[in-house]
């Protein structure tokens, strides 16, 4: 049974497939075997799907209920315990003991109907903003596979934009969403945190990551979303809600980033959304505060005799940071908690002034895999410690965070707009996404990256 | 002369630790170092002692006590 709409039932949206197959005008079988041999012949120049499972998959068909995503494929990230899988965390084995099982977004994910078909690339442990370290290889981006699909759930964000899935569910802990989807091109939401429950979860340990989708447009993103959080997400209005602007997120961006997403706040405010500056405190500190908090987390949750067990099991540079994060004062942590304080507090007051704050998801488009570095006006500087200084905010407020594709740079890279809003509203984010789309006619979730396009079948 | 300084500090402090160095730790902790130093060493000698405190801080919600911003100095 062919789709409608389409000459490959991935080239549907999740929502669209999700109705083909309630409708009976698309085989959740024939879907399902399309999706793998769709992944068979795309993603050797990507990477981006590390693990697939055929048979388990075929059974999650055949016990799928009838929920909103009843027969729908979609991918998960390496951090979850499948039943029958452990997680590795991209790299030879989890360092949290986390076995096979069934996590939360497992458990959400089967609850909806959906079927998990993959798993996918991250970055090594989840630190990084890359993803070309990986035990699995690097995941290259769809839109130049020379280049990062980002980190750390860039084999999420790399496998949507090449329309090998229309679905992935990533983690955000500093940016791990929104980079990738912002390098990819796709949309990205990271979840309020503790939204979804941290069961079987790689580092459920942490008070910065969060779950969320990551889809071709904010439709798709709210229906997945649904299923992670277990509840409707309630539409309403972006056009009738105010965005604020914080000018120090708009320094040092590259220009054709900062044009295109500006371009994005342009067209926001022509939809109807009201525009104004607000200002943030504790900016200057929040990149250092955010990979403190991050990295000295992830230190102390793995056991000392683990970590030396299997340090030889981490990529060299890996191996060296973990040495490193050993040497920071203690200090620095209190003085990092004491920004993270100062930055919830400032979040929650400028809340009362604008609904949704917004910037560029990265300073830069991604970078080479062979060389992981940006160049921002002020010189050239790893992609990390370009990128933590945007998405760091989000993490160690708790907040619900979303990157929307806005562009394409003159050599043919993503940009993203990064929208952030109050804990208890994600639901805002994508009502500004679906605005964004509506007032940009669509042109930039339906844009496809050559790879797409190529091999159409 | 403070290379050799770092490259010292680092070994000895992780020996302390029992953990070994080799040539590549100390490539890659010299450049992670000569990155994130600065901000560490700005976050180190910032004055946050007029920032609130959030002793029940929980990611999921706003700080309890409202929308009260820090006073400043």
């Amino acid at each position: 049974m062919s789709a409608p709409g389409a000459d490959h039932p991935q080239d549907l949206t999740l929502g669209e497939q999700a109705r083909a197959i309630a409708a009976g005008e698309l085989d959740a079988t024939e879907l399902l075997e399309a999706t793998l041999s769709r992944i068979d012949e795309r993603d050797s120049r990507l990477n981006s799907i590390v693990d697939r499972f055929a048979s388990e998959s075929a059974q999650m068909l055949s016990e799928a209920p009838e929920g909103p995503l009843h027969g729908v494929p979609v991918a998960v990230k390496d951090m979850f315990a499948l039943p029958w899988r452990a997680p590795r965390d991209g790299s030879v084995q989890n360092l949290t003991g986390v076995g096979p099982g069934e996590s939360a977004v497992y458990q959400r994910l089967r609850d909806a109907g959906a079927v998990i078909v993959g798993v996918t690339n991250m970055h090594e442990h989840g630190a990084g903003s890359t993803g070309h370290i990986s035990a699995y290889g690097a995941a290259a981006n769809p839109w130049d596979p020379s280049r990062c699909a980002g980190g750390s759930s860039g084999g999420s964000a790399a496998a949507v934009a090449a329309r090998l899935v229309a679905g992935a569910v990533g983690t955000d802990g500093g940016g791990s969403i929104r980079y990738p989807a912002a390098y990819c091109g796709v949309t990205g939401l990271k979840l309020t945190w503790g939204l979804v429950p941290t069961e079987g979860y790689t580092h459920a340990y942490s008070s910065m990551s969060a779950p969320g989708p990551i889809t071709r447009d904010a439709a798709d993103a709210r229906l997945l979303a649904e299923a992670l959080v277990g509840r409707p997400l309630e539409r309403r209005r972006g056009a009738r809600l105010r965005l604020g602007v914080v000018p120090a997120f708009w320094e040092d961006v590259d220009p054709e980033i900062a044009e295109l997403s500006q371009a994005a706040v342009d067209a926001l405010r022509e939809a109807g959304m009201t525009v104004a500056e607000v200002q943030l405190d504790g900016i200057d500190h929040i990149r250092i505060a955010t990979v403190l908090r991050l990295t000295l987390e992830d230190a102390a949750a793995v056991p000392p005799q683990v970590a030396k067990e299997h340090a030889p099991d981490l990529s060299p540079i890996g191996r060296a940071l973990s040495k490193y994060r050993t040497l920071i004062p203690a200090e620095a942590l209190v003085r990092a908690d004491a920004v993270r304080a100062l930055v919830r507090r400032s979040l929650a007051d400028v809340s009362g002034q604008v609904d949704v704050l917004a910037w560029p998801a990265v300073p830069a488009p991604a970078p080479p895999i062979a060389d992981t570095t940006v160049q921002l006006p002020s010189g050239t500087v790893p992609a990390d410690y370009a990128n933590v200084r945007m998405g760091g905010l989000a993490n160690l407020t708790g907040a619900p965070a979303l990157s929307a594709p806005v562009g394409l740079t003159r050599a043919g890279l993503p940009a993203g707009l990064q929208l952030i809003t109050h804990w208890r509203d994600p639901e805002r984010l994508l009502d500004v996404a679906a605005l964004l789309e509506q007032a940009t006619d669509h042109r930039h979730v339906e844009a496809a990256p050559p790879l797409a396009q190529a091999t159409a079948v | 002369v403070a290379e050799d300084q770092f490259a010292t500090f680092v070994r000895l402090s992780l020996a302390r630790s029992g953990v070994e160095t080799d040539d590549i730790d100390l490539a890659v902790i010299r450049v992670a170092d000569a990155v994130y130093g600065p901000d560490r060493e700005a976050l180190m000698s910032a004055d946050l002692s007029a920032g609130p405190v959030e002793h029940d801080l929980d990611p999921s919600r706003p700080p309890s006590d409202g929308r009260r911003l820090p006073v400043s100095r």
